[in-house]
């Protein structure tokens, strides 16, 4: 241990020591404590994605941190597909189930579930298997395929995105929830986090029109989750999106979770072919600061099951 | 019991009625499960199916109605057609206003009009005979099931749907996510303009003549009161007991009962068996059943008339070798309409669908619109593939199941997954990739089976084409963010067998041994 860190674990110690007991005191302080502490991003290996999962949030402070009693969780997967769980084009459902279980446990009001398919909806929430996880959790599975459900908000800073249709659940003040799948992605190279919040918008169209990756950077000027879990279970390592052969998906079994959207798609991606500044997004919004592109400075906890 | 078959009569006709609507209203799965039953007890789609794909089920479906219509006259006519059921709710409505009451109870002329004969046979000749020709629009227009079909879905499921929005708006506001949040159907302007003029003669005949239609124009009608001519149970007036009072022939919605004189007539070709002459006779003279002693005898007219039909079915007979020698032959791919997947060709398709539209309100992706005269006068109002409105879905083949026409046939899921009903075009001089050297890849993410896909080159990934692997399902054309599109699907007029779904990529290393340590891990 170098003499500067020493320093810092004393210092750390003593105001721990002393303002310990008094933050115990209210779960928002008990919360605050656990965000100076907890880990920048945490990455389980080797287990299913439901344990993965407590693990994960376990290091990260527990989902008291993240929900507090009577809140209101809104929790968007990627649903985008008319696909099964085994083809790792939607994200798990059993990753979704747990989630849901454990947010309800911790205490929420009400938990969301919803997704803008690409596929006709109904056949999305029904193979991926996610809407009945997710019903059977508990939860509320909101529908998104309809432009009722949505209003136009301007995006503040937004490079080429000025302004975007948002899902009515994704503007209220709930916890929002961020839980991609890791994918290789045909058009934009990979996709996790950042992209998964394509699925929030009503107008896909119009970020491929004006420009795919800038748009995806630019939508977090407006609104970032408060946690991002990202499933690498099954991982499609090539021809994805959504049509991936048997042998492009590998089972990974790892699960990544971080309060920062930007650190969590930047280590993600290095599980597929290809290092963050590859993946323009990622890169865009890292340098528009909305988080920490720097991987290998963060503070992670690698946990292997 | 006379009053007994008049309720029986509005309570089958009420509920087969709401059960069509509801067929043709939902995309929810007990509305798909109805719809993929009800349309095929009826006569026209069967009629058609027997011809066009030799269905046994459609010629037993045909015989039941055939010998039901030949034994107990037009009891399909009186509750079991929904656009007859249709006039009768017209007709009740109408009602309720007096002086319309009093008019439509206006004592009738003498005679079953002679006009109403020749217009019948030469309305059902005008329309079946080119329909045997390949030129189907006039039948399908008159074909009562499917102008129920488009009344409901050009004009009930647009008002139905924003109904349908509210009611969902308002159960979604206590988190009640019950039904689907699919955006209403709204059909192009003439389809609507078609459907609005065709329910506006229907209601002026409902009005003004009761069932005018059934008796005057409809093609099917005219068939089945040809055969109810025969039939041995029906409307009977007893002679003796009858005080001539003439209020069943005020009341008959056919015009089929007449009081001339001391002379009572029935026409059982007209007659749709609605059964209020049975419940309005005071004096309890009408009953249905079987004639009191020796049958009577045949009638010219109905020889006359059975002439008719006889040398109309031996013309089309005739002409259908004419036509198939004459038969075109449509080039391979073209900028006609992308036909449905089942259709098998563009020409088969047209002469075997009436447009009714179920395929059309049934479609989860609303792909499937009405076309306007893309398929040519014939194929009005015909299905087509509309890739500004959605796209194939590569999971579904709901269309081919609910056909009752055998237009579409039904598909094995992986049958429909390999039909190739047009293949993409990729126009690179109007890609924002190349043009633009920005990424976008919205075709190649949607394609399902990589026909589109993209190619890493000087950093980007860049689109291109396999189009053996095509099916043109048109997923490309409808996420292509250009306009003009820079990816379009050109039609099979003839569909093909597309090749196995394309593979871009090597695939990837075989999995790493499990992590033991975290040392493992990539970061």
């Amino acid at each position: 241990m170098k003499r500067r860190d020493a320093l810092k674990s004393i210092a750390f110690g003593t105001v721990s020591l002393v303002a310990g007991p008094t933050l115990l005191l209210s779960r928002k302080s008990q919360a605050q404590e656990a965000a100076t502490t907890a880990p920048d991003l945490v990455a389980v290996r080797n287990g299913e994605p439901d344990v993965m999962l407590d693990q994960a949030l376990e290091a990260l402070g527990g989902i008291g941190r993240f929900v507090p009693k009577d809140a209101t969780v809104v929790v968007k997967p990627n649903i985008g597909w008319a696909r099964e769980p085994e083809t790792g084009a939607d994200t798990n459902p059993l990753l979704v189930k747990r989630l849901v279980e454990l947010c309800l446990n911790a205490g929420a009001k009400k938990v969301y579930v919803f997704d803008h398919t690409v596929s006709a909806g109904p056949e999305c929430y029904s193979k991926s298997g996610i809407e009945a996880a997710a019903k059977a959790a508990g939860a509320v599975v909101a529908l998104a395929d309809n432009v009722r459900y949505y209003q136009a908000v301007d995006i503040p800073g937004g490079v080429r995105l000025k302004s975007a249709q948002v899902h009515e659940l994704f503007l209220s003040d709930a916890v929002l929830i961020n839980v991609p799948v890791l994918k290789h992605h045909s058009g934009s190279k990979a996709t996790a986090a950042l992209k998964n919040l394509m699925g929030v918008v009503w107008d896909r169209q119009a970020y491929h029109k004006q420009g795919l990756h800038q748009c995806i950077a630019d939508f977090c000027l407006y609104r970032k989750p408060h946690l991002n879990i990202v499933d690498a279970y099954r991982v499609t390592l090539s021809n994805g999106p959504q049509r991936a052969r048997p042998e492009d998906v590998q089972t990974m079994k790892m699960l990544l979770a971080s309060t920062d959207i930007v650190a969590a798609d930047a280590a993600a991606v290095r599980l597929l072919k290809g290092s963050p500044a590859e993946v323009e997004h990622i890169a865009l919004a890292g340098a528009a600061k909305v988080g920490r592109l720097d991987v290998d400075a963060l503070n992670i906890r690698r946990i292997v099951l | 019991m006379r009053r007994g078959l008049r309720a029986l009569r509005i309570a089958v006709g009420a509920a087969v009625f709401l059960v069509f609507a509801f067929a043709f209203l939902g995309v929810d799965a007990p509305a798909a499960a109805l719809a993929a039953l009800l349309p095929r007890t009826q006569a026209g789609p069967m009629l058609v199916r027997l011809v066009g794909a030799g269905s046994l089920a459609a010629a037993l479906a045909l015989a039941v109605v055939v010998v039901v219509t030949l034994t107990a006259g037009r009891l399909y006519c009186a509750a079991w057609c929904p656009l007859g059921i249709l006039q009768d709710g017209v007709r009740f409505l109408a009602r309720r206003l007096p002086w319309l009451r009093r008019w439509q109870d206006r004592p009738p002329r003498a005679g079953w009009p002679r006009w109403r004969r020749f217009i019948r046979w030469t309305v059902l000749t005008a329309a079946v005979v080119p329909a045997v020709l390949g030129f189907g629009a006039l039948a399908a227009s008159l074909e009562p099931y499917s102008a129920f079909g488009r009344i409901i879905v050009h004009g009930a499921w647009p008002l139905g749907g924003l109904a349908r929005d509210a009611l969902a708006a308002g159960l979604e506001r206590l988190d009640v996510y019950a039904l689907s949040g699919t955006e209403p159907l709204w059909p192009p302007a003439m389809a609507a303009g078609l459907m609005g003029a065709f329910l506006l003669l229907v209601i002026v005949l409902a009005v003004l003549g009761g069932r005018s239609y059934c008796t005057t124009v409809c093609p099917v009608g005219t068939v089945l009161g040809l055969l109810a001519g025969a039939a041995p149970l029906r409307v009977r007036v007893d002679a003796a007991a009858c005080t001539r009072c003439g209020l069943c022939a005020r009341r008959c919605r056919a015009g089929c009962l007449r009081i001339e004189g001391d002379a009572v007539h029935l026409e059982p070709s007209a007659c749709v068996a609605c059964m209020d002459c049975l419940a309005v006779c005071p004096a309890g003279a009408v009953r249905y059943g079987l004639p009191p002693a020796a049958a009577a005898p045949r009638r010219d007219a109905e020889r006359r008339e059975l002439l008719a039909a006889g040398s109309a079915a031996a013309l089309a007979a005739l002409a259908q070798p004419v036509r198939l020698l004459a038969g075109e032959h449509p080039a391979a791919s073209d900028l006609g309409p992308v036909s449905p997947p089942g259709s098998g060709s563009r020409e088969r398709f047209v002469r075997s669908c009436t447009a009714c539209q179920l395929c059309v309100t049934t479609c989860p992706s609303r792909v499937l619109q009405p076309a306007l005269l893309e398929y040519g006068a014939g194929g009005l109002l015909q299905p087509r593939l509309s890739f500004a409105d959605g796209f194939c879905e590569y999971e579904c083949k709901r269309c081919t199941d609910v056909c009752p026409t055998g237009a579409l046939r039904p598909l094995a899921l992986a049958e429909k997954q390999r039909t190739q009903l047009g293949v993409a075009r990729l126009h690179k001089t109007r890609c924002i990739v190349y043009c633009r050297g920005e990424e976008c890849g919205a075709c190649a993410e949607v394609c399902p089976t990589h026909a589109v896909y993209t190619r890493p080159q000087d950093g980007l990934l860049c689109p291109e084409m396999a189009p053996g692997s095509c099916i043109g399902c048109g997923a490309c054309e409808y996420a292509c963010p250009e306009s003009p599109k820079a990816i379009e699907v050109l039609a099979n007029a003839i569909h093909g067998q597309a090749a196995e779904p394309h593979a871009t990529e090597v695939p990837a290393a075989p999995a790493p041994p499990a992590a033991r340590s975290t040392a493992d891990f990539p970061f």
